[in-house]
């Protein structure tokens, strides 16, 4: 379904990602991992078609989209989350789940239907009143995921949607991922907490200073050295021998 | 169509259309042309406002240059008229189609840029327009200006009594109201406000954000340019301070900022607002206090956008005074945002 | 073009550029810091003319004494400016910042209207009136070359007050301060840097400077309520060459503003040597917004632009 080959993204002199290659097939669930700075966000950047990378392409079900436009990317069913949550701070949650909505709906009132839709689904309804900039840190990932989601994206690229929620809140989160993992959607999945990811996802991809490290199951992930250097630092591995 | 019935029938609507009616009748009993002068001034300015609140309040995108697009509606109609005879009915099309030409090579040229910048551009963009007026005399005659010979007759769009002009105005008045309505309840509105709150957000949800701020651009200057042809036509002199000058931009922000930056009836009820108190204070203090009602302006200005941001209509909505929306389910939500607001 | 001729035009450009530099500074200095563009800056000028002109008309106080009255005032002037108004609207959306100092700049034109009159008002010295003579340098070819006494006290001034602020700037504790939360407001915000107080300090600073920028221009210049709209589009124009937020960039810009001001007025007539750097300004803009000279780095994002 996507198809990442040798990426290559530099800001000035700096290489942020250096050929990065790897592919996601239909119903996967797939997390990227490593620490701050590995250049996780900029990898989203890429694919959505925020950031150019400098050589090699992608490929979105089998359609190149090197060179295409955010908006055109969301079109063919590629959405993606912000990892600071940008609502649309001045209109109703409801509104900004609509205008995502619209994306596919021909009229107004379908994409208020399926907005309602969407909002029932990441348990937003009560609030759909509130103004986007009054909500809760996470009430506010919910809504990125509410707004994409509206989108209908046959891939999803979700961005530490779980960074910040308290154990609650992260129960909820995950109940919400597994249920669009139900509802057909290919998922791709930045996260920070390791528990999470390992339990959630079939495979893992990390990156460390911009380089692919490794890529495999989660569990053979985890006996991995290098990754573990790379997460968790040198001292642990001394540490825990 | 359903959902404009259905809230047209809420007790805030009724109160809205008796508003408009008495617009629409006061005018046949008012003998005294200092009213009909103050009512056509209304209605010039609240159409104006609303269509600088397509751009600027709607996609946030802060024009400084709707003189000149103004002033090219103005000119071009008059231009037209006087060279070849042209009736202004056609020739105000003309202008609003250059406007509008003019308004998407802008927005082609200045594409990428943003907040300031973007305002910095059409500052420039407005003075320099102001300047070509100024200084091309062969086509504007400078500051010498343009006069139309008072010939009433339906072709000239000239007539003899203000009630024909204070019914145009009306209607150009209503038109942009409606205009603004149409756009905010369709996607277009949806896309510009989601332009204006996050741009890149708007683009991860599909919206081209390119193509609908060239569209608010167009339809902006389009609009500006054909009330310029009704100033053109009312007061049948022109020159480039009265149609080109960039304070002509500014007052009709202010207009729409104190009414309410991207409501449907924000422009308007500012204009209803100002336009009375400026021409009382000109008739009043206008020889002896000079500038006097700019200081009023400039202070009103300042405290709508630092203590009542939404304006007056945007702060009335916020309470629950609602015409062209439904009504809310429950008024819990609101009580909430309105504490969260209050405390950030 | 002689050569003399062109000497003389490139002097004279230089003169006013200097004074365009060290008004511009202050403009410069709050974008970068606050990222607020100050619309009523030009009117901050104009006060300091008009303050500048009646110390002058009641008390006989040279202008360029005045200085000494004009900083302390405008610096006050500035900090309650910020407190009222500013303040308020730091992190507020662009058209609130914009239309915020606009309305300032409108109520400030109108009550100098509305007490002194629209009036031109002006200051010559007598001491200053006869210009000084250069040349003729014979050898070279290079006839007489008239300079204004005042044009060049002013620009030998402006140029000196804004290196020792640059100095200010690059050595002083506060300056580092200003100057680090310029590049990264998050990063001062961590450095546990009190913003707020540095946000006062430095739009005062920068209404200080344009003020001693106007008291240098009152024996130059006329002064009536407008003054201030028109010199802001020129000071504008340097500020977006130079870079919004460069120093260094509003020296160079203003200097080359002068330049093509002087050239442009004579070349194609003053009424629309306006309109051609309204056009730089523009063009600059569009093609490099982070200005001509390339001294502020790239905007923080890069964005993907297309029509569709
Ligand atoms: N727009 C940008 N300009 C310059 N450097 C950037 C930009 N965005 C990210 N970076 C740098 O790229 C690196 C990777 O950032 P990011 O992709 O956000 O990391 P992650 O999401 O893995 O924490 C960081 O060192 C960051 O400073
Ligand atoms: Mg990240």
């Amino acid at each position: 379904m996507l198809e990442v080959n040798d990426v290559s993204k530099w800001f000035g002199g700096n290489a942020v990602l250096r050929n990065i290659g790897f592919t996601i097939d239909k119903g996967e669930v797939v997390g990227l991992i490593g620490p701050n700075g590995a250049g996780k966000t900029t990898l989203f950047n890429v694919i959505a078609g925020f950031y150019r990378t400098k050589t090699g392409f992608v490929k979105f079900n089998n359609k190149d989209t090197t060179r295409l436009n955010p908006e055109t990317i969301c079109a063919l069913g590629l959405c993606r989350t912000f990892q600071i949550a940008k609502p649309f701070g001045n209109i109703p949650v409801k509104k900004n789940v609509v205008i995502g909505a619209l994306s596919r709906e021909k009229s107004l009132r379908k994409a208020e239907n399926k907005a309602e839709e969407v909002l029932d689904f990441v348990g937003l309804r009560e609030k759909e009143d509130l103004l986007g900039k009054n909500l809760t840190t996470a009430d506010r990932k919910k809504l990125e995921i509410a707004r994409g989601l509206a989108t209908s994206p046959k891939l999803f690229l979700l961005d530490e949607v779980m960074a910040g929620l308290n154990p609650n809140e992260l129960q909820a989160m995950m109940q919400l991922i597994r249920n669009m993992v139900d509802s057909g959607i290919t998922l791709f999945v930045i996260e920070h907490i390791m528990a999470v990811i390992m339990k959630l996802s079939h495979r893992v991809i990390v990156l460390n200073y911009g380089e692919m490290i490794a890529e495999g199951e989660p569990a053979e992930i985890s006996r991995d050295p290098n990754c573990i250097k790379a997460y968790l630092g040198e001292e642990y591995l001394v540490a825990h021998g | 169509m359903k959902q404009l019935i259905d809230t047209l029938q809420s007790k805030q609507a009724i109160v809205l259309l008796i508003v408009f009616l008495t617009l629409a009748i006061a005018p046949l009993f008012i003998k005294n042309d200092f009213y009909l002068d103050g009512f056509i001034l209304i209605f010039l300015w609240g159409a104006f406002a609303s269509a600088w609140n397509i751009l600027s309040g709607y996609a946030g995108m802060v024009s400084l240059c709707h003189n000149a697009f103004f002033g090219i509606g103005a000119y071009t109609s008059t231009l037209l008229f006087l060279h070849y005879g042209l009736t202004p009915w056609l020739g105000m099309f003309v202008g609003g189609l250059l406007a509008a030409c003019v308004g998407l090579a802008l927005g082609v040229v200045c594409f990428r840029l943003r907040s300031h910048y973007f305002a910095l551009a059409t500052l420039a963009f407005g003075e320099v327009s102001h300047i070509v007026a100024m200084t091309w005399r062969s086509l504007t005659e400078g500051a010498e200006g343009l006069a139309l010979p008072i010939q009433p007759s339906l072709y000239n769009v000239s007539f003899s009594g203000k009630l024909p002009y204070v019914y145009m105005g009306l209607f150009l008045f209503l038109a942009l109201i409606a205009v603004s309505y149409a756009i905010e309840h369709s996607r277009l509105g949806y896309y510009l406000t989601a332009f204006r709150e996050n741009e890149d957000a708007a683009r991860a949800l599909g919206v081209k954000t390119g193509r609908v701020r060239l569209l608010a651009m167009a339809i902006s200057s389009f609009a500006s340019a054909i009330i310029g042809t009704f100033y053109a036509q009312y007061f049948v002199y022109i020159d480039p301070s009265s149609v080109i000058r960039i304070q002509i931009s500014i007052q009709v922000a202010l207009f729409a900022i104190v009414g309410g930056l991207g409501t449907v009836l924000g422009p308007a009820i500012g204009a209803i607002i100002f336009i009375p108190i400026t021409i009382l204070l000109r008739a009043k203090l206008g020889t002896t206090l000079p500038g006097l009602h700019m200081v009023i302006y400039g202070a009103i200005l300042i405290l709508v956008l630092l203590y009542m941001p939404k304006g007056i209509y945007g702060t009335l909505k916020q309470r629950g005074f609602k015409i062209f929306e439904k009504p809310r389910k429950n008024l819990a939500p609101l009580r909430s945002e309105i504490e969260v607001s209050s405390r950030q | 073009m002689d050569l003399s001729l062109f000497i003389q035009l490139l002097i004279s450009g230089i003169l006013i550029g200097g004074i365009y530099a060290l008004a511009s500074i202050g403009l410069t200095l709050i974008f970068g810091v606050m990222k607020i563009v100050n619309f009523a800056h030009g009117e901050f000028l104009m006060v300091a003319m008009y303050v500048t002109f009646w110390l002058f008309h009641y008390f006989g106080l040279d202008p360029y004494l005045s200085i000494l009255v004009v900083m302390p005032l405008l610096f006050i002037i500035g900090i309650v400016t910020y407190q009222v108004f500013i303040r308020k609207t730091i992190g507020a959306s662009v058209l609130t910042q914009i239309f915020v100092t606009l309305g300032l700049s409108m109520v400030i034109q109108n009550l100098v209207l509305l007490f002194w009159s629209a009036d031109f008002r002006t200051v010559s010295l007598s001491y200053a009136s006869t210009p000084i003579v250069f040349g003729p340098y014979a050898s070279l070819n290079i006839e007489e070359i008239l300079v204004n006494p005042p044009r060049l006290i002013a620009f030998v001034l402006a140029i000196s007050l804004s290196l020792v602020f640059y100095l200010f700037l690059k050595y002083s504790y506060t300056g580092k301060v200003i100057r680090a939360t310029s590049q990264d407001r998050s990063a001062a915000l961590l450095m546990g840097i009190n913003i707020e107080k540095f946000y006062r300090l430095t739009f005062a600073i920068g209404i200080l400077l344009v003020g001693i920028a106007g008291a240098l221009m009152m024996p130059i210049y006329t002064v009536h309520p407008f003054v201030g709209f028109d010199f802001v589009l020129v000071l504008f124009v340097v500020v977006v060459l130079g870079g919004m937020g460069s120093i260094v960039g509003a020296m160079i810009g203003g200097i080359f503003i002068g330049i093509v001001e002087i050239f442009s007025s004579f070349l194609i007539g003053p009424d629309s040597k306006q309109a051609i750097y309204f056009l730089v300004f523009i063009a600059v803009l569009v093609i490099r917004p982070s200005g001509l000279f390339g001294l502020k780095g790239e905007e923080e994002l890069e964005h993907i632009e297309t029509i569709d």
